[in-house]
């Protein structure tokens, strides 16, 4: 038994019904990332002065990523117009371009969070603090890690300004200091108190930080996978019955569009402000 | 509606798409520039013109105004999200007793 109004739409309504779940689905993302948002407001408001880090995230990335998503939108919906129009082999052609730029999106957001999992801070017995690398850019280590492979010094290459304290350099007297952060200073262990890489765990921010673009990130992968579907093993239901292929296309695009707002909310709230 | 009625809707339809997607490059360029040239007013003030032309354009692409279905799905979402915005600011000037800060 056909079930109604899956390929057209309701007469009184107007829907499909995948239409109708879509935007209740969506209703109900709204509320998730309003969760977060409200978390992030309050972790914001909430830090003590000058704890809340600014300028650890490259912006030039954030807008270059902010541009993939709205042209995968824009390649969405040409795929879905092609559809209406008849024209297979544009649908295939646009629906790959969208994949292609979900696949740039989450290669620029790993190359990010790569970049974080090797920065660190160091914060020292004596109060001071510092950001930036540890020689040989290893991953994620912390103040255990440094016990476990029982090492005396650290190499460490500071940045030049720390995102709190502002040039943090010349507190050490390193030959170069402040001049693009290109030294390097050996700190003894035993005089570090904690070491962290930017990780969900060095603060509330990248706790916030992680959440919501990781949250955001599994979303693209989510719907790129739904959208690889159509062009790879599914796009025989074109065949079978276009007009409900159409439609699958349309929802998936508005839940596409829908990344990209998440998006547009998230790249000023995290990267800018 | 004819095949090439349909066809001249499409196109329209499409040009709504690609003058939404215009005002978000062109949003999201001035929210950057804004950020880049030290002005945090503009920059917010951007951010959330941006945000409201992205709804409202898309509202008014996918006609959810003429379905009254959607109507009442969006309206109680934009409710409860004014609602959990509120309570976040409930919560930010709720102090415990005795909170030095």
């Amino acid at each position: 038994m056909d079930i109604p109004y899956s390929a057209t739409p309701r007469p009184d309504t107007g829907l499909y019904n995948a239409k109708v779940g879509m935007w209740l689905f969506l209703a109900s993302e709204v509320m998730l990332f309003g969760g977060l948002f409200s978390a992030y407001v309050l972790l914001r408001a909430g830090s003590e002065t000058g704890t809340w880090p600014h300028g650890l995230l490259k912006v030039w990335l954030g807008t270059l990523n902010t541009g993939v998503l709205i042209t995968s939108s824009i390649t969405v919906v040409m795929a879905w117009a092609s559809l209406k129009l008849g024209n297979l082999a544009a649908f295939k052609k646009y629906m790959a371009a969208t994949l292609i730029c979900a696949a740039v999106f989450l290669g620029i957001k790993s190359t990010e969070y790569r970049d974080k999992f090797t920065h660190y801070e160091v914060w020292l017995t004596n109060g001071q603090r510092m950001t930036g690398h540890i020689e040989g850019s290893p991953w994620l280590w912390n103040t255990q890690t440094l016990a476990a492979k029982k090492i005396d010094k650290l190499a460490f290459l500071p940045d030049a300004n720390h995102y709190a304290l502002g040039p943090i350099a010349a507190a050490h007297g390193a030959e170069g200091a402040g001049q693009g952060g290109h030294f390097k200073v050996e700190i003894a262990v035993a005089e570090i108190k904690r070491l962290s890489a930017f990780t969900p765990a060095h603060s509330p921010y990248f706790a916030i930080y992680f959440t919501m673009t990781a949250l955001h990130a599994l979303h693209v992968l989510g719907g790129a996978l739904v959208l690889a579907w159509f062009l790879g093993p599914g796009v025989g239901g074109w065949k079978k019955n276009p007009e409900l292929f159409t439609n699958r296309v349309e929802v998936s695009g508005l839940f596409w569009h829908f990344v990209d707002l998440v998006w547009i909310v998230l790249f000023p709230t995290l990267y800018l402000f | 509606m004819n095949p090439k009625t349909d066809e001249q809707a499409l196109k329209k339809y499409l040009r709504g798409y690609f003058i939404l997607f215009g005002v978000q490059v062109l949003g999201i360029g001035l929210v950057v520039g804004a950020h880049q040239a030290h002005m945090p007013g503009m920059t917010i003030g951007a951010t959330m013109a941006l945000l409201v032309a992205s709804v409202f354009g898309g509202f008014i692409l996918h006609q959810v105004g003429r379905k009254s279905a959607l109507n009442a799905t969006f309206l109680i979402t934009a409710f409860l999200l004014m609602m959990l915005m509120l309570l976040t600011l409930v919560a930010f000037y709720d102090k415990p007793l005795g909170t030095i800060r």
